[in-house]
């Protein structure tokens, strides 16, 4: 998982490197925080749509939030992967 | 220059073959609990959430696992779109599942948290671990 090619090269130029737990890092969290957004979303969206009787409109909407929530995660995540 | 100490090399690879082995542990464990208390209906759908993060865990392993044989950690544009469509697919998934009543939504998300749960697990041994030297 954590390529040993990558971790050389990355020692090379920085000493003893953070990089492959970093990787682990972002494996769990992204891992987590895939389903959640998304559950926490739909759930959200269906509550209300069950006190305003408006299914399925506003659970797709949160489900949409969270698809867009877990991806902004997701965006800062990669990027603090790629950061030194 | 130096690389990881011999030990946290270690740990690091215990920690990538041991959660996949947690994560499937427990969906089989949480599937024959849940179908024994609360019905098949409820087994099922916590095994299809098991296996749903077990799905989700190793797709995005091996994005990482992409990034990290190409020696590019800046990531590309394919793997920002595998990433998006991972999440995609799990969106709809989820979608279908409470929208069509297919399944327990209780039970789905049971065998979906198996994940925070192995996490756990792991992080636990290896306090345990660490604690041993």
């Amino acid at each position: 998982m954590l390529g040993t090619e990558t971790e050389a090269a990355v020692a090379k130029t920085q000493g003893p490197s953070p990089q492959p737990w970093r990787q682990l890092s972002f494996i769990l969290t992204v891992a987590f925080v895939f389903p959640a957004a998304l559950v926490i979303g739909y759930g959200i969206g269906w509550w209300l749509d069950s006190k305003l009787g408006t299914r399925p409109l506003l659970s797709l909407l949160f489900l949409g939030i969270g698809f867009v929530a877990a991806l902004l995660e997701l965006f800062r995540e990669l990027k603090r992967l790629d950061r030194p | 220059m130096s690389e990881l100490p011999a030990t946290e090399k270690e740990l690091l690879a215990g920690a990538d073959r041991r959660l996949p082995r947690f994560i499937v542990l427990l969906a089989i464990a949480g599937t024959g609990v849940s179908a024994w208390q609360w019905g098949r209906e409820l087994g099922i759908s916590f095994a299809v959430g098991g296996g749903l993060a077990y799905v989700n865990y190793r797709w995005i392993v091996a994005v990482v696992d992409t990034l990290v044989q190409s020696q590019r950690v800046r990531p590309t544009r394919r793997t920002y779109l595998k990433l998006f469509a991972t999440l995609a697919l799990l969106a709809a998934g989820l979608y279908v599942i409470f929208t069509a009543r297919l399944l327990s939504p209780v039970g789905v998300l049971g065998g979906l948290s198996v994940l925070v749960v192995a996490i756990l697990m792991e992080s636990v041994y290896q306090l345990f671990l660490t604690g041993r030297e």
